[in-house]
């Protein structure tokens, strides 16, 4: 599993592949998917959709939706899904992909 | 005498009633209730509707349509005064349907209405390939609609919050946490609240909503509104989805989409229930099928002030006049007229034409 | 309009929200007593947060989170009492009086009755807004413990800013996992201590969690 630089992996474990916004993404099988992206140097996880500011995960057990994503065109938060083999997870509300709501 | 008018209400409908008089020079007090009151101006939709009002009473139609005319321009007053944007848009709202044999129905409802009004209601008939190339998340089980031109929608919020603060501005005194307890008229209106607050004022206008039902006869009125629940969901921010507003669903300024509303008569019960917003979201699916795969935020219930026919009532007390009762159950649609033109009702002016709007209407049980 | 295959609720005496230490000591101790019990939690794994995925981690980096954490695991090990059904994945989002608790799992919604109800559902930390608090990368102090404990991630090069025990746990768990924080900003000023100190007697009275921490 590759570890950005900012954290230490403390059991090291073999990893399945995932796709995040188009990047590849490698962590443990089951891992938290919140945690597996920070983990893989993705701290920003979508766009505010009325500010258009970029928000990652912020507490980490599905209180604040923070740290919501877009799986099987379903927002969902990060923090509450696990790494699956294969699982295509993108961002909300990209500025340039026409998704930004606009007032 | 503390004031011209005493307003008892600081919904939209007595905020806009204030904001006239205020306009014309008058001093004016409006009372409010407490935190826990019903607030039906915070539940509601946000439309600025005029297609299906008054099918028989043609003059409501017209009031819908004036108000509609007035609506921008008021929108941009208050912007200008306040500096908060009350965002409006008309660009026509769709009722949209899911039979044939109900979307005739209703055209031939709105031909007999537009002959009354002497053609004055611009609305097109669309069959699904037309609907759809204007709202393309139309899904296949609805067959049609209408779409009115002169129909669009607001945010409430926004236009409370600037109601408010214009109104300040221009002077009010507005009184929150109230109860009225008692009122008395002698050569003026002489109101006490529970916590011992008093206020004097030459005139009185009763907009309190469904607090008319209590308050209306200690006045001379009828008070004749009951309450009317209404459900509603609001979905996460979503790019834009929906571009024109419907019964159904609309997409509020900042992203969400609102969906609702049931129609309910189960008194003053202002709880969701799981059967009813599980028939919203089922609906709202129906007619928008990509909504099936949108998160929803937010749920509530409102209730709405529904008098026996629907239609407002304006009425001036014969036992004691100088009082009004202003109600309604489209607060938001009419804001713009209330706030424009009643204030020369209650000045006196005559050829308003709202006599049909009296408490004189309703049969005597 | 709702599924038919939900759990069979004519017999529910007691749904708990929340399997945490409280919800499901609470659900335990209904079941063993004979009581029919539905334990609906959020989370995938019970633990709450304090016990946060014990189940699955006790074995893995019990050592690190020290013996407090690991004896969660006796608590999880009694959810298999016969009459207690726990349902995992469980977002609750209507309670109507008699009682009635809607709750979705995945993308379907169910209801369940019972006469009697306890939420259990514990505490989310309150945030401290600054200018910059949305930033990507500022999480709470509690976020850097559920990397920890759920997913063995240790932050290299931590700011902790704030004050209270959890962010001086997060400090020490750091620490022990060789990435001790750059800074700790403690927000406690002299006098919030000064104030405090009215309630030392009664902490000296509790010396033994003084020793704990």
């Amino acid at each position: 599993m590759k570890i950005d630089s900012r954290f230490l992996e403390l059991t090291p474990s073999k990893g399945v592949e995932f796709d995040f916004d188009g990047q590849t993404v490698c962590a443990p099988d089951g891992a938290n998917l919140a945690a597996a992206l920070l983990a893989a140097g993705v701290s920003s996880l979508r766009w505010n959709a009325v500010s258009g500011s970029p928000r990652g995960a912020y507490c980490l057990m599905g209180a604040c939706f923070e740290c919501l994503v877009k799986i099987d065109g379903v927002s969902v938060r990060a923090c509450q899904q696990t790494v699956k083999a294969g699982m295509l997870v993108t961002r909300l509300n990209h500025p340039q992909g026409g998704e930004h709501v606009s007032s | 005498m503390d004031a011209d008018y005493v307003v008892i209400g600081g919904g939209v409908v007595g905020l806009s009633l204030a904001w006239g008089l205020l306009q014309r020079g008058k001093r004016v007090t409006v009372i409010d209730g407490e935190d826990r009151a019903l607030r039906a101006s915070r539940g509601n939709f946000g439309l600025v509707w005029v297609q299906s009002k008054g099918m028989s009473q043609p003059r409501y139609a017209r009031w819908s349509q004036e108000s509609a005319r007035l609506w921008r321009g008021f929108a941009a007053e208050l912007e200008e005064n306040t500096g908060i944007a009350v965002p409006l848009e008309q660009n026509g709202g769709l009722d949209l349907h899911f039979s044939e044999d109900s979307l005739q129905s209703t055209v031939a409802k709105y031909e007999i209405l537009k002959a009354k009004l002497n053609g004055d209601y611009p609305y097109d008939v669309l069959d699904a390939t037309a609907l759809r190339s204007i709202e393309p998340a139309v899904g296949p089980a609805v067959v049609g609609a209408i779409l009115h031109h002169q129909d669009g929608h607001t945010n409430s919020l926004r236009l409370l919050t600037a109601l408010t603060d214009d109104v300040k501005r221009l002077g009010a005194v507005i009184l929150t946490g109230k109860r009225v307890a008692a009122i008395e008229k002698t050569n003026e209106f002489h109101l006490r609240m529970l916590d011992g607050d008093e206020v004097r004022a030459e005139k009185l206008i009763l907009a309190a909503g469904l607090g008319a039902a209590k308050l209306g006869p200690m006045l001379g009125f009828r008070g004749l509104v009951r309450p009317q629940r209404g459900q509603v969901l609001i979905t996460e921010k979503l790019p834009k989805t929906i571009y024109r507003p419907s019964l159904i669903a609309r997409q509020v300024d900042e992203g969400g989409i609102q969906i609702g509303a049931t129609n309910e008569e189960v008194g003053f019960d202002d709880d969701v229930t799981p059967e009813g917003l599980a028939t919203l979201a089922a609906q709202a699916i129906q007619a928008y099928p990509s909504l099936a795969k949108a998160q929803l935020v937010r749920s509530w219930a409102s209730l709405r002030v529904m008098s026996p026919d629907g239609l407002p009532i304006y009425q001036q007390s014969r036992s004691m006049p100088g009082a009004f009762l202003v109600t309604c159950h489209s607060g938001i649609t009419l804001s713009a007229v209330h706030g424009r033109r009643m204030a020369d009702w209650f000045e006196g002016a005559p050829d308003m034409e709202l006599e049909v709007f009296s408490e004189d209407r309703f049969p005597l049980s | 309009m709702f599924p038919a295959d939900m759990p069979d609720d004519r017999d529910v005496d007691l749904i708990v929200v929340g399997a945490g230490p409280a919800g499901m000591a609470a659900a335990t101790v209904a079941a063993e007593a004979g009581a029919k019990v539905i334990l609906l939690d959020e989370q995938g794994l019970a633990g709450g947060q304090i016990y946060r995925d014990v189940e699955r981690v006790a074995e893995v980096r019990g050592d690190l989170l020290g013996p407090d954490y690991v004896a969660g695991r006796e608590l999880t090990k009694r959810l298999a009492t016969p009459g207690l059904t726990h349902i995992r994945n469980a977002a609750v989002w209507m309670v109507e009086l008699g009682y009635r608790v809607t709750y979705s799992v995945g993308q379907t919604s169910y209801l369940v009755q019972a006469p009697h109800l306890i939420l259990a559902s514990g505490a989310i930390e309150r945030p401290m807004p600054l200018p910059g608090w949305t930033l990507p990368g500022v999480m709470t102090a509690g976020a850097a413990q559920i990397l920890i404990k759920q997913s063995g991630l240790a932050l290299k090069r931590s700011v902790l800013v704030g004050s209270g025990p959890l962010l001086y746990l997060v400090a020490s768990q750091l620490t022990r996992a060789g990435t001790p924080p750059i800074a700790l900003l403690e927000t406690q000023t002299r006098s919030d201590f000064l104030v405090s100190l009215r309630h030392v007697v009664g902490a000296l009275r509790d010396w033994r969690y003084l020793v704990k921490g």
